[in-house]
């Protein structure tokens, strides 16, 4: 087939999707939550990868894949039962299933670690052989009909006989006699002889009365094809070949030997052969595989598989078009004319159509953050063994829907803060005892909508944040001064210090590395702001507050030098005037903006954009929020206002500039870059102390 | 040329059996699940069913039992595919009158040839 490809594709993304579904059932039973439509649910999930590859013929996943779905359904069956660590090893299973998929997907003919070991453990789970069940399910035992064709010398042609003799189920299983001739002459048929009594067409009656039909064949082709021409009717008639001249058809006929018993009553549809041409001896018997998978119904009629490239093109026209509009929206914005009004009218209906399509776009690719937060027990889990902690997970809100292109970004930062929950904010189980707390942790993910944003939240009731062990560590990397006075939170606030990490021995569980300042940067990046609160003794709670997509996001225009940029909305807490009263210049050349009372540092767009300095006028000032050192202020010349845009890729464009972190074409045409606040706040000179510490 | 009723939950297989169908000449009417395939068998009346076991809400066994009671499946053929091995199945499969049953992997030109044999 050429569209093997097509299929080998479209039963990659299925399994994987497959997959996933097993690992959430398996983790409910892991953790005792589950039923079971659970078990059933993930039983038919391993059975659904399986068929797919007995269709590709992938031998080794079909091979690991059977005996693990023999395993699951000893256990639906309740022959087994289901305890912590069978659980343990079914979820090694999944994670052995998936790396088998995705090597098979790959072509990669790599052991999996512990693969066999675990397909031993799996073997003797369910009671089988290990030198049987290592071999392909559907590999050992398939005489396919063509593998006798291959076999069997072409004989001359040569006459060959065969008596059938329907049962009384013959018609009731969709067979027909007229059919089956009509069809048989294709393969030779030369002539037709009936035995038996047949009685009055009033009265006749094929159940109660049987007739053997002999079926006489001239052929040149082997008498495999006929054999396997007759196999279908086998389970519901007795056929018999008659050919003396051929031994070796004798031999190959040994299996409907019994048919021969030729009168056998035709009510007893005693079973002689299999009806099956590729029989196997496998253990899986189910006749109820249809439960378990309430939902999976309503995903099957409801849904439909789209290439996420062609919704991001979708999402882009769209966005085009929103650029579009907002040109025309300015051409006719201050239209007077009467017999233009009705031009300004349908623009303005067009733009709450346009802002309606959005919307539905952005829907299309809105997923439940499910899909990050399902890996996450996992993680738990894993540390759990690891560490040697005892902790338990807790999600909330996993249908709340976030855009695809967050989704994807955010299981790193999320595995990183579940990490460092673990390492860091759970005491161990024991010292937990001493303090009167819960002997096992606590850890809670959750998310929720919040007007346009998404919240997402990972808090633990673990110690919370060590600030003198912070502070000392800050002050050992001479990232404060010995006598400055910092406030609680602002200590909280070193651990996303580029590079500092509080664990005094990199562990291998979360210092690798990689600190906090990182989590955090990637936020940023995502558009997301971060905060962090944290009690002593009480636990550490992690806020991440995101935009639901990247495509589009809300800016503030500003213009500098006759250039108009762009800046987040979400960072930007008010604006101000700069005047001689509440601007400051320290010695140092370190300009300060005070703010009820408070003083800001103040950086000049236009300096750290190298332009040329304003020559008169007064300029604005912008409180932006640079999530990683406090609040500073910008001077801009103008503050032209808020409006939605529409996210450009620099890089993709033109090329990465620092400073920069994409551009938007504005509605008169003019390309605005976007700021990238922390990344200019880098470039920009640097002076004095951290500026939240200026009090 | 015969119209198929192809019954699969797994879309992969779905796909390829129609693949399969159509080069080989044939109409084919797609279902998932055995609900659907009732559905889809009085709506078109095929003259030929081939259908997976295991499937969700109504499972192919029970499609074929009940299929056989309708008019348009009391003589239709009927094909059990299926990766399931077990006698106790294929007893059933006996028993609720299916025309054949199949093993995984399939064999496009065995398919085919049954389907010009049988419809």
């Amino acid at each position: 087939m050429d569209d093997d490809e097509d299929f080998r594709s479209l039963f990659f993304s299925e399994a994987r999707e497959l997959l996933e579904q097993l690992q959430e059932h398996l983790n409910l039973l892991a953790e005792d939550a589950g039923d079971d439509e659970t078990v059933h649910a993930a039983f038919r999930a391993v059975h659904s990868v399986k068929g797919g590859a007995a269709a590709f013929g992938f031998d080794v996943l079909i091979g690991f894949a059977h005996i693990f779905e023999t395993v699951m359904d000893r256990i639906r069956s309740g022959t087994m039962q289901l305890d912590g660590s069978l659980a343990q090893t079914l979820l090694r299973s999944g994670d052995v299933m998936q790396i088998l998929v995705e090597n098979t997907e790959s072509g990669s003919e790599d052991s999996v670690p512990g693969m066999a070991r675990l397909q031993a453990e799996l073997e003797a789970l369910a009671g089988v052989e290990p030198s049987a069940a290592a071999e392909p399910a559907a590999g050992d035992d398939s005489p396919s009909a063509d593998s006798d064709l291959d076999e069997d010398a072409v004989p001359e042609a040569s006459e060959i006989i065969v008596r059938i003799t329907p049962d009384e189920s013959f018609a009731e299983a969709g067979h027909d006699m007229v059919r089956l001739i009509r069809s048989a002459r294709e393969k030779g048929l030369s002539e037709v002889h009936v035995e038996g009594q047949v009685p009055p067409v009033t009265t006749f009656d094929p159940r109660q009365n049987p007739l053997t039909w002999e079926l006489v064949f001239h052929t040149e082709g082997p008498v495999a094809a006929l054999r396997s021409f007759f196999t279908i009717y086998e389970h519901a008639a007795q056929v018999e070949f008659l050919d003396s001249s051929d031994d070796y058809l004798e031999e190959d006929l040994d299996a409907s030997d019994d048919s021969q018993a030729q009168d056998a009553p035709a009510g007893d549809a005693e079973p002689d052969t299999d009806p099956a041409r590729g029989s196997l001896a496998a253990p899986n018997a189910d006749a109820s595989g249809e439960s378990g998978s309430a939902q999976k119904r309503g995903e099957a009629a409801k849904s439909l598989r789209v290439e996420i490239s062609r919704i991001d093109r979708l999402v882009n026209l769209v966005g085009e078009m929103l650029i579009t509009q907002a040109a025309l929206g300015q051409q006719t914005a201050d239209i007077e004319n009467r017999e233009m009004a009705d031009v300004a009218l349908a623009v303005d209906t067009m733009s709450r159509q346009l802002r309606e399509l959005q919307e539905s776009v952005m829907a299309i690719r809105a997923q439940p953050v499910k899909s990050v937060f399902r890996r996450m027990p996992r993680v738990v889990r894993d540390l759990s063994e690891k560490l040697g902690k005892e902790a338990r997970l807790e999600l909330h809100g996993e249908h709340t829907e976030v855009d695809a292109t967050v989704i994807e970004e955010l299981t790193e930062p999320l595995t990183h803060m579940i990490r460092n929950a673990m390492d860091h904010g759970l005491e161990s189980n024991d010292e937990r005892d001493t303090l009167d707390k819960p002997r096992v942790g606590r850890i809670r993910l959750a998310a929720e909508h919040k007007g346009e944003r998404v919240i997402i939240t990972v808090e633990d009731d673990g110690r919370g944040v060590n600030r003198e062990r912070v502070f000392a560590k800050a002050l050992e990397r001479g990232l404060v001064q010995p006598d400055d006075r910092l406030s609680p939170p602002e200590i909280d606030m070193l651990i996303f210090h580029p590079g500092f990490s509080t664990a005094q021995e990199v562990s291998s569980v979360s210092g690798r590395g990689v600190g906090m300042d990182v989590v955090k940067r990637k936020i940023q990046s995502l558009g997301g702001r971060f905060a962090m609160t944290s009690e002593p003794g009480k636990g550490t709670k992690f806020v991440i507050t995101l935009p639901l997509t990247l495509a589009v996001m809300d800016g503030m225009t500003v213009s500098v030098a006759d250039q108009k940029y762009i800046l987040p909305l979400s960072t930007v807490v008010e604006a101000l005037h700069v005047t001689r009263d509440n601007g400051r210049r320290l010695p140092d050349g370190t300009h300060l903006l005070e703010r009820r009372g408070e003083y800001l540092k103040l950086l000049s767009l236009r300096h750290a954009l190298d332009l040329p300095p304003r020559e008169q006028g007064t300029e604005m000032a912008i409180v932006v929020d640079t999530e990683t050192s406090g609040l500073i202020a910008l001077t801009v010349d103008e503050l032209i206002g808020q409006r939605q845009i529409v996210l450009k890729s620099l890089e993709a464009n033109f090329k990465k500039i620092n400073g920069i972190s994409g551009a938007t074409i504005l509605g008169d045409g003019q390309v605005a870059l976007i700021l990238d606040i922390p990344a200019l706040m880098n470039i920009s000179p640097k002076t004095g102390a951290p500026a939240e510490v200026l009090h | 040329m015969s119209l198929v009723l192809a019954v699969d939950d797994t879309r992969a297989l779905r796909s390829m059996l129609a693949d399969c169908l159509k080069k080989g000449g044939h109409q084919v009417v797609l279902a998932a699940d055995g609900v659907e395939a009732l559905d889809k068998l009085r709506q078109h009346k095929p003259d030929m069913v081939i259908t997976d076991l295991n499937m969700p809400r109504m499972n192919g066994l029970d499609f074929i039992e009940a299929a056989r009671r309708e008019p348009e499946g009391r003589a239709l053929p009927m094909l059990l595919l299926t990766t399931e091995t077990a006698q106790s199945l294929k007893d059933r499969a006996r028993a609720v009158k299916a025309t054949g049953w199949l093993n995984k992997p399939f064999d496009p030109g065995q398919i085919l040839s049954l389907v010009d044999q049988l419809s």
